[in-house]
């Protein structure tokens, strides 16, 4: 079994702690005077993030676990506020005074918050000797907002413009995963033409990240021509989406009143992405020293990207058949393919991106129909519901609780909360200048993260 | 040998800078005359991400970009707040970043230049008040100048930087 997420919610007499598998989901009921909770980071590595956060949502004690640090509660935190308690409800708290960071200590050098690695702040703990990196760990939460405090109450028309902002670079995944929970709760399913609407932007998404992320790790190994050619696509597209949404990143395009996609707009920016691509390829098919500096850096195992319960391209970077795109019927229906690879370094995520360039480029040929009619959701039935959708990233996963048609529970895992505790395994061993490429290598959302 | 040759020509091809349009050439030449003017051909930009979606970031980033190829006009990222002549602030401000935020402010060389960009850091974006949040950047740092956008896109970005070097004595 795949451990997808692992997260708490308060009930008038108990807690119940929801356990997301592939196969199933677990719900626990825990007692509220001495709330305790066994853990499950022997079996399940990544859930050690997942239990810190228990601990510091609800004050729920983690038994058997052996890292019990606080994870979004930063040092400045009162101890005794658990903030996503119903019984908190304070817009805000009394900070603790801390002493000024000091940057080198015996516990490792801290790195942050605003880094070169990364656009978003956010820390790591970084040890090593001479140049090899002996350990690596991500430090997050330092863009903590408490989205899933402040949508509580809400209804599901107003919490959507905050759910569409969690992250800018998976503003059209985010959309989605709460539309489906949207559709689940109506009890209505989207019309077809709809739906491969949608999927022609999210592949869009998809494109530039990719395009951000290839043109970053160029500029890590300094491969400059690389790092203009990814940006100058990377504009084309933004300018792109700009004109068939009227937004650079499409903050709203996910709609039911639909308006048909602008063909032209549409096939001479996959027209022009394909062509350039080709052309990279082609240029950097033999050009060695480019290769040298991406192969044997940043390597997970397949067993550890297992282990780890890995996903996105990290995942399919070994080989792992994981998408979230193969479940889906549309997808079926357009001959999806999973585009995998199999040594799990750089050079294979960086593979990966390209392949899934074109692929995305391919469905999105074929999605061009400009054929739409309007769909509206009605109203939400009370219920508990769960989405899943293949972001740039990988899987993200959803949950909304909905009592009286408001928010009772909002809770996301974005692929980042995974992925972001592998890192450490992925630099080990490697040299210190190879660290930007690496992070680089991995996608990562802090905002999305972070929450 | 004729591929190669080939090879290379398409290599120029697809490197050619894209076309700027009239008003980009002008923001660009003004810009580069207040840099050089104001401080010595190099303005270097140090950008706290307070808690933003990311967006932000991402549109500061296509400044770098060959269309806005702010490098070429001096403008430059620093990642020491004591080489900075200038503070760029985005997103929400949170109560874990506030912290930073201060230190990096008071580090910040005089005359203190800063200036916040996006809907968010001045709560005119949809989220809502939590305790995670310290509120409105602006009452909290001065700031002379403000960029507004959801997120704002590079011109914008451009254009308020302008605005900023030109407001300067």
């Amino acid at each position: 079994m795949r451990l997808i997420a692992r997260f708490a919610k308060e009930q008038e007499a108990c807690f119940e702690i929801i356990t997301v598998y592939d196969t199933r989901v677990v719900k626990e009921r825990i007692n509220k005077v001495t709330p305790a909770l066994l853990s499950i980071a022997k079996e399940y590595p990544t859930a050690v993030w997942f239990e810190r956060k228990i601990t510091d949502d609800f004050g729920i004690e983690i038994l058997y676990s052996n890292d019990k640090r606080p994870l979004l509660k930063h040092e400045h935190f009162p101890k005794d506020i658990y903030p996503m308690r119903k019984s908190f409800s304070k817009l805000s708290v009394d900070y603790l005074e801390i002493e000024s960071d000091t940057s080198v200590d015996n516990h490792g050098v801290i790195l942050g918050p605003t880094v070169p690695y990364h656009l978003e702040s956010s820390q790591y703990q970084l040890f090593n000797r001479n140049s090899d990196i002996l350990h690596f760990e991500v430090i997050p939460f330092y863009k903590y907002r408490a989205i899933e405090k402040m949508v509580e109450g809400m209804t599901l028309d107003e919490a959507k413009p905050i759910v569409s902002r969690i992250s800018g670079a998976s503003t059209v995944a985010y959309q989605l995963a709460y539309l489906e929970i949207q559709l689940q709760a109506s009890k209505k399913t989207l019309p077809s033409t709809l739906k491969i609407k949608h999927m022609f932007f999210l592949e869009f998404e998809r494109i530039l990240n990719h395009l951000s992320d290839l043109g970053l790790m160029c500029q890590f190994i300094n491969f400059i021509e690389g790092f203009s050619f990814f940006m100058k696509l990377l504009e084309e597209g933004r300018e792109t989406m700009n004109e068939l949404t009227g937004h650079r990143f499409g903050f709203s395009v996910i709609d039911m009143e639909t308006t048909p996609i602008d063909l032209r707009k549409g096939y001479d920016f996959i027209r022009y992405v394909e062509k350039e691509l080709l052309w990279f390829e082609k240029w950097i098919k033999t050009k060695y020293s480019f290769w040298k500096k991406l192969i044997q850096q940043g390597v997970i195992s397949r067993e550890e990207a297992s282990e780890f319960g890995l996903v996105g391209l990290v995942a399919r970077s070994v080989n792992l058949d994981l998408d979230r795109r193969t479940d889906d019927k549309l997808y079926r229906e357009y001959s999806f393919v999973v585009a995998q690879e199999g040594i799990g370094d750089a050079s294979a995520r960086f593979k990966i991106r390209l392949t899934e360039i074109h692929t995305s480029l391919r469905m999105m040929r074929r999605v061009l129909d400009n054929r739409a009619y309007p769909f509206f959701l009605g109203s939400f039935k009370d219920g508990e519901y769960y989405s899943y959708i293949e972001s740039a990233g990988g899987e993200l996963m959803m949950y909304l609780e909905i009592k009286d048609e408001k928010i009772e529970r909002f809770f996301v895992r974005d692929p980042s909360f995974l992925n972001a505790q592998a890192l450490s395994r992925c630099v080990k061993g490697n040299e210190l200048d190879t660290l930007g490429l690496i992070i680089k290598s991995i996608p990562l959302s802090f905002s999305a993260n972070d929450l | 040998m004729y591929e190669l040759f080939q090879n290379k020509i398409n290599q120029k091809k697809s490197m050619k800078k894209p076309q700027a349009d009239g008003e980009l050439l002008r923001l660009q030449r003004l810009l580069k005359e207040e840099i050089k003017g104001k401080f010595s051909s190099r303005l270097k930009l140090y950008i706290i991400d307070t808690g933003s979606c990311g967006a932000c970031e991402l549109e500061l980033q296509a400044l770098f970009n060959p269309l806005y190829d702010v490098n070429s006009l001096g403008i430059e990222v620093v990642y020491d707040v004591r080489e900075a002549d200038m503070l760029l602030l985005t997103g929400l401000l949170t109560e874990n970043m506030y912290p930073i935020c201060l230190d990096a402010y008071q580090y910040l060389k005089e005359p203190k230049h800063v200036i916040t960009i996006g809907d968010c850091i001045l709560f005119h974006a949809p989220f809502k008040d939590t305790f995670a949040i310290k509120g409105q950047a602006n009452i909290h740092f001065l700031a002379e100048t403000h960029i507004g956008g959801c997120p704002p896109d590079p011109k914008a970005l451009l254009r308020g930087m302008l605005k900023h070097l030109e407001g300067l004595s």
